[in-house]
């Protein structure tokens, strides 16, 4: 039995052509908070570029990580961001499939936030390369030297997943968008934007043919990016369960990972669109219910992985590996990361448990506050994940600590403003709500 | 709908699909609607036979995972073989990972392209979009389009069913008046 929160998924009686207006306004005039907000995330991209110059010029070496400890924030990182785009491509795929109508005021946010996170999550591997100009290595090219890429390790898969996950998210996000842009280039205030989203919505007629094809298109890239979503932060989590390391070699990684990811990613849609809802006073549009939703999916994420948690700690007693248990029950918790790792459970999984209360999960302000702190526990996480076991190894004479430098929280923070930057850009440029599944949404409502 | 047409408006969605239905009965088939929405009852009465996207989605997928596996066997066994502690060469369980992404994507690039070909799109220029007032399709308006080089068309029914629902603002493509 399916029980249906509370609620309307559009609350008002507005026409179709107010609701055009109301969710191309965006795209016509500007919110002064907005582009405050797009400003000051500039300058940090600014940083971030910076940052990213002296690395290509001076090398890696200006990065924390040194043996034993060879990975640290640029993979982090990167697992971080790719498990932020992860929500997104669940929320316009997986929840596509399943029917769920809550859904549609809310997956262009997601999709766009999808594909500027993958942007993100790109950089920082090219980078931790250390020559990123040679980065078509990774790819089967046919080079004079006749090298190719070794294919039974898994940092190749990366290269083809994270590439794929771009590509077909972009793709995704711009067939839904043809509709909507042919709304902005009926309704644009001037010819020469009316010219551009003319070009951009391919000469979309709204013909009921396009219509059908579209969701057929639709339902088909869903049905391939669900399937994707999961294998590539099952993949990232490859280039660590594969490796023979206490901490990494384990097989709950691939689903500690994938729940890992969507909780991350949830948290992000939240702290975008609570924030945006507000600025364009769509409380009608993205209504309680729509909250209550992302509330309970991160809820149920979070218990998720305070279930993985746990397992992870009786798999251990269970087998009884005596080096297992020494990191397991010894340097983990009380090491020196020690305090990492009990803030991250208490960021993941004890502090979402607020949201069993509805309450709690309608009020913007506590479910930005969970939202944010899970964001920051599930970089805790990768953190723990990737910089804890590397530090503390077989041979107790080769242990050191891992500190990050200068460099390394200029780009993490660069990336995140860098991100918010390219964000903000892109919903003042397209339309950032999908327009025609709401007025398809108020239809079926009207119906029923 | 290339050739001239004959468009009205009509005033919301289940009138449409009244309409559409009416020229059904006249044994009319080059139908068209144009929709701000997607209206699902329009389908069956419209499209005329069952997507091809997925024949073409499938062939993406197979001819991706069969090349990207053949790719991956022929560096590996055949063009440089590298000898891991004694581990097979051809390693399919290695291999599957990398033809299942190419397989998504080729599959995702073979399901764009088809659904632009089927719907026709890019089309720039369209005869429809002379017509003032149809861009609000877009928008909250709702048209019917009925071919005029339809075997079955006869001007006299067709306009009978669109008085018959109050479909007002009756145009052909050519621009003239009606």
């Amino acid at each position: 039995v399916v029980v249906e929160p509370e609620g309307s998924l559009l609350l008002g009686h507005p026409s179709d052509a107010e609701l055009t207006r109301q969710l191309l306004e965006p795209l016509w005039t500007g919110h002064p908070h907005l582009r405050a907000m797009t400003w000051i995330s500039g300058i940090g991209t600014v940083i971030f570029l910076a940052a990213i110059t002296y690395t290509l010029i001076a090398g890696i070496g200006l990065w924390g990580n040194q043996i034993p400890v060879a990975w640290a924030l640029g993979i982090v990182n990167m697992v971080w961001w790719i498990g932020i785009g992860h929500a997104g491509t669940f929320i316009s795929a997986f929840l596509l499939l399943l029917d769920q109508e809550w859904r549609s005021a809310i997956n262009r946010l997601a999709e766009t936030m999808t594909l500027f996170a993958i942007l993100m999550a790109g950089t920082f591997p090219i980078l931790h390369m250390g020559r990123a100009w040679f980065i078509y290595w990774l790819w089967p090219y046919p080079a004079t030297m006749d090298v190719w890429p070794q294919f039974r390790s898994s940092l190749t898969f990366d290269a083809v997943a994270i590439p794929t996950y771009l590509l077909v998210s972009l793709l995704f996000w711009y067939l839904g968008m043809v509709p909507d842009l042919a709304s902005a280039r009926a309704t644009a205030p001037t010819l020469r934007r009316r010219r551009i989203y003319g070009v951009l919505a391919l000469g979309w007629r709204g013909s009921t043919r396009h219509w059908y094809h579209l969701r057929v298109a639709q339902g088909l890239m869903a049905a391939l990016a669900t399937p994707l979503v999961v294998s590539v932060h099952t993949i990232i989590s490859y280039d660590f369960s594969i490796a023979p390391l206490v901490g990494w070699h384990s097989t709950l990684l691939p689903p500690e990972f994938v729940i890992g990811a969507l909780h991350s990613g949830f948290a992000m849609v939240v702290l975008l669109v609570v924030p945006l809802r507000g600025a364009w006073r769509l409380g009608d549009v993205i209504t309680g219910r729509h909250l209550d939703a992302l509330g309970s999916m991160l809820l149920m994420l979070g218990s998720l992985l305070g279930y993985c948690y746990v397992l992870e700690l009786v798999d251990v007693v269970f087998r009884g590996d005596s080096i297992e248990e020494q990191y397991f029950l010894h340097l983990r918790p009380f090491g020196p990361y020690g305090a990492i790792w009990w803030t991250m459970v208490g960021l993941n999984v004890v502090l979402p448990q607020l949201l069993w209360w509805q309450a709690a999960r309608r009020s913007p302000v506590v479910l930005t506050t969970v939202a944010v702190a899970v964001l920051a526990g599930m970089w805790l996480e990768r953190l723990d994940i990737v910089v804890a076991p590397l530090m503390t190894d077989y041979l107790p004479s080769s242990w050191r600590t891992y500190t990050p430098t200068l460099v390394d929280a200029a780009l993490f923070w660069g990336s995140l403003s860098t991100f918010f930057f390219l964000f903000l850009v892109c919903i003042r440029l397209l339309p950032p709500i999908p327009i025609h599944e709401v007025k398809a949404l108020r239809h079926t409502e009207e119906a029923s | 709908v290339t050739a001239a047409a004959l468009v009205a408006e009509v005033a919301d969605a289940g009138t449409l699909v009244r309409v559409v239905r009416g020229l059904r009965d006249l044994g009319l088939t080059r139908l068209d609607a144009l929709t701000p929405h997607r209206v699902t009852a329009l389908d069956a009465l419209i499209v005329p036979r069952r997507s091809p996207l997925p024949g073409w989605t499938l062939s993406g997928a197979i001819g991706g995972a069969g090349g990207a596996w053949l790719l991956l066997w022929w560096i590996n066994v055949i063009d440089r073989p590298v000898d891991v502690g004694g581990r097979p060469l051809h390693a399919a369980p290695m291999f599957t990972v990398v033809a299942f992404e190419v397989a998504v994507l080729s599959a995702a690039i073979a399901t764009t392209i088809a659904w632009m070909v089927v719907c026709g799109l890019p089309t720039l220029w369209h005869p429809l979009f002379e017509l003032d007032g149809v861009e609000r399709a877009a928008v909250d308006a709702f048209f019917v389009v009925v071919d005029t080089s339809d075997p079955a068309f006869d001007d006299e029914a067709v306009r009978r069913v669109l008085d018959a629902h109050g479909a007002f603002d009756v145009r052909s493509t050519d621009g003239e008046a009606a």
